[in-house]
């Protein structure tokens, strides 16, 4: 194996931090979405390299990883069509001007 | 036996036709008094056919009891209870048959008339329907072979009377002396229930068949229910003290007064004596009372009639007079005098009334002041009239001579001389209201201007027909008919052969009291010299406000009733609303006292806890904020508290 598991780590956390950043200070609900995906590929890129590096002979930590992305971008279409759904209505997808759930 | 449903048929006739006018009357309009007369010919024809059946030798079976020589008989089942049943029954004897004749036939002539005078009313085809429901009852009544049938009948009557007192409901005083007149006969009819009882608690048999076999099991008791009786006959019959609602009843259509109150139902009482009679026979005592009342009630009205100025109250108080005398007769023990005198009485009078009726037809008022003169705009109801009024002053050949005789005579052979005495002053003081009353009305110059005439032929028909009988029914009774109608009804005529002295004596008294009215109305003498008149004002006044009996009645009876009532209201009102008012302020109270303890206690405990649940949720709605990214956070925060947690544990 030519890459150290290390290294694909250390991408892999990079990934993550980058995500949460995004996921926590963007205004934008789409920018929110897309840092949620940084997440969950950094999740994903763990999974692949723990695999690869320890050996899973059946090869099902890949299959997680289709399950996951297929996962991912289901969310992403209802994370999509309620953005859409809320801007129609409110002519905007700030996040910090949307707080209908304020108790 | 011959079939005898038409036996039934003679009651039941009628009441089909008030059946048939009351549904569809209206349809019929000027059309439905041919149904009712049509249905009263054939019971008249039917209570002929049953006379007929009476007088056939086949008919008479010399060993029924002396009263009911011989009876036809019609039964059905009706109310079967335990081992008793009532049944309804008819009972067609000669006195039965004798009223079912006056009532179908006279009844029938007053019902044509009517045609006439109720020409135009709203309630025309009303009229005839009450007046069918009316003969129904009637002819129960007469023909009922018990005494609960007769009490229905009698009680139906009572009804019809009512009805047709208050016909035009409209006039408040009709409306009133309905009631006056259903009230007064109810204290009566009350008697006779209390009689009918009685019978049927001490004999158990309330066939009329053999009433005087089962008169012993009556015992002590027997000469209260004969007066019992004789108190619902007083009440139907109008005498005194229960005279008060016949005057008023004057207020009913005039064809009213003439068939109900003069002819038919007014001598129901008459007619229950003398069907009761062997109850009476064996009690001096209630024969005596029958026999003073009957006196009294005479002369009383008699007096009365003789001040009254409204023709129709004249006839009226006649009419109280005449049944006072039918029963002064019934009194003697004679069932006979009594009856001889209802069914001459109910032709004379029915002419008068309807005469009477054919005066106010056309003058459109009653008072007799205020006519004269009419002779020659309304010659044929003048000569009726005329002519009934003789027959009932008691002038021969007419009827009313006949039949007063054979009062006069009864009582001078059962009672004492007083008796005959008041008998003789009714005699004369009849003679005299009833010139004065043809005299004012008939005779003398036109007190009024006014253009009178002579009613239709519908209407003056029935007067000539009822005229030629007030003149001759009188003399099926007399000696040149060899005592017909005593020998029908079973009486052996010989015993009371009115005495020369006494015929001549009736004739003088009312003779002179046709001259003394001659002279007064007619020649305007005046009777009785000036300071004497003014002597007797106040007794004029007594008498021609009716003795006061019915101030009286008011002052004794409905004062004291109203006071009680109001009494009672009060107390109503202190006493048990108090107590009711009082329970529920109470109740309020104690729930007030409720509601505090529930708004206070109760719902400040449940407040309380809703209270403190609330300010908690208060308190943490602040995390609730709404920003996505700072549930964002919080989520990485908790994550890492948990790793922190997990990784500081060993």
């Amino acid at each position: 194996m030519i890459v150290p598991l290390s290294h694909v780590l250390v991408v892999s956390a990079g990934l993550f931090a980058l995500g949460l950043f995004g996921a926590l200070t963007r205004r934008n609900a789409i920018g929110i979405l897309m840092s949620i995906e940084l997440i969950l590929n950094s999740a994903n890129l763990n999974l692949v390299a723990f695999s690869r590096a320890w050996g899973a002979p059946d090869g099902s930590p890949q299959v997680m990883v289709l399950l996951v992305i297929g996962i991912a971008a289901s969310g992403a279409v209802a994370g999509l069509a309620l953005i859409l759904a809320i801007f129609r209505h409110r002519k905007t997808i700030a996040v910090d001007e949307i707080n209908l759930l304020k108790g | 036996m011959q079939d005898l449903t038409p036996l039934a048929l003679i009651p039941l006739l009628p009441l089909l036709s008030f059946g048939i006018l009351i549904l569809m009357g209206r349809r019929l309009g000027r059309w439905a008094p041919a149904v009712s007369l049509l249905a009263l010919l054939g019971s008249a024809l039917l209570s002929l056919d049953r006379y007929m059946a009476l007088t056939l030798p086949s008919a008479i079976d010399p060993q029924a009891h002396l009263s009911m020589p011989a009876s036809l008989h019609f039964t059905w089942a009706w109310l079967p209870f335990g081992e008793h049943s009532l049944k309804i029954g008819f009972l067609a004897d000669p006195l039965s048959v004798t009223m079912c004749l006056v009532v179908t036939v006279i009844g029938w002539m007053i019902m044509l008339y009517s045609i006439g005078y109720m020409h135009g009313d709203p309630r025309f085809s009303r009229f005839f329907a009450y007046l069918s429901l009316f003969f129904s009852a009637m002819l129960t009544l007469v023909l009922a072979d018990h005494f609960v049938l007769l009490y229905i009948g009698w009680e139906g009557v009572g009804l019809c009377s009512y009805l047709l007192i208050s016909f035009w409901f409209e006039k408040p005083a009709a409306a009133n002396a309905g009631k006056k007149a259903f009230l007064t006969t109810r204290v009566g009819d009350l008697g006779l229930l209390a009689a009918i009882l009685l019978i049927a608690k001490l004999t158990g048999n309330l066939s009329f068949a053999d009433l005087g076999s089962r008169a012993a099991a009556l015992g002590h008791w027997a000469p209260w229910v004969a007066i019992l009786i004789f108190w619902g006959a007083a009440g139907k019959s109008a005498q005194f003290p229960l005279h008060v609602w016949l005057p008023d009843a004057m207020e009913g259509p005039t064809p009213v007064s003439a068939l109900i109150h003069a002819a038919t139902m007014v001598a129901a009482g008459v007619y229950l004596v003398a069907r009761t009679m062997p109850l009476f026979l064996p009690n001096p005592q209630a024969l005596m009372t029958v026999a003073v009342i009957g006196a009294f009630t005479s002369l009383f009205a008699a007096t009365i009639a003789c001040t009254q100025t409204d023709l129709k109250r004249i006839l009226a108080y006649s009419t109280l007079s005449q049944l006072g005398l039918m029963m002064l007769g019934l009194g003697t023990g004679s069932a006979f005098a009594g009856m001889f005198h209802l069914v001459t009485h109910a032709w004379f009078k029915a002419l008068l009334f309807l005469g009477a009726g054919s005066v106010i037809h056309a003058m459109h008022h009653q008072e007799i002041t205020r006519m004269g003169g009419l002779w020659r705009k309304m010659p044929v109801t003048a000569t009726t009239f005329t002519l009934a009024a003789v027959a009932m002053a008691g002038i021969p050949p007419l009827s009313g001579f006949w039949s007063k005789e054979e009062i006069l005579a009864a009582v001078h052979g059962a009672l004492p001389l007083p008796f005959l005495a008041v008998a003789m002053a009714v005699s004369f003081l009849t003679a005299f209201y009833i010139s004065r009353a043809v005299i004012l009305t008939f005779f003398g110059q036109p007190r009024e201007e006014s253009h009178v005439h002579e009613s239709p032929l519908v209407m003056t028909g029935p007067l000539m027909l009822l005229a030629i009988g007030s003149a001759g029914v009188g003399l099926l009774g007399s000696k040149w008919t060899g005592h017909a109608f005593q020998q029908f009804l079973g009486v052996h005529a010989a015993g009371h052969e009115a005495a020369t002295w006494m015929q001549s004596a009736a004739i003088a008294v009312a003779g002179s009291g046709f001259l003394l009215a001659l002279a007064r109305y007619g020649f305007g003498w005046p009777l009785l010299p000036k300071g004497l008149r003014v002597l007797l004002r106040p007794a004029y006044r007594l008498v021609a406000n009716k003795y006061f009996i019915d101030e009286i009645y008011e002052a004794l009876l409905l004062n004291p009733i109203r006071r009680l009532s109001g009494e009672s209201f009060s107390f109503d009102a202190g006493v048990i609303d108090g107590a009711v008012n009082g329970a529920g302020v109470a109740g309020l109270r104690l729930s007030r006292f409720k509601q505090w303890v529930d708004e206070t206690i109760v719902d400040g405990l449940i407040n309380n806890t809703a209270l403190t649940i609330g300010r908690g949720g208060a308190l943490f709605r602040r995390m609730q904020t709404g920003l996505v990214q700072n549930y964002l956070l919080v989520a990485l925060g908790s994550v890492l508290a948990i790793f922190l947690l997990m990784k500081g544990l060993p």
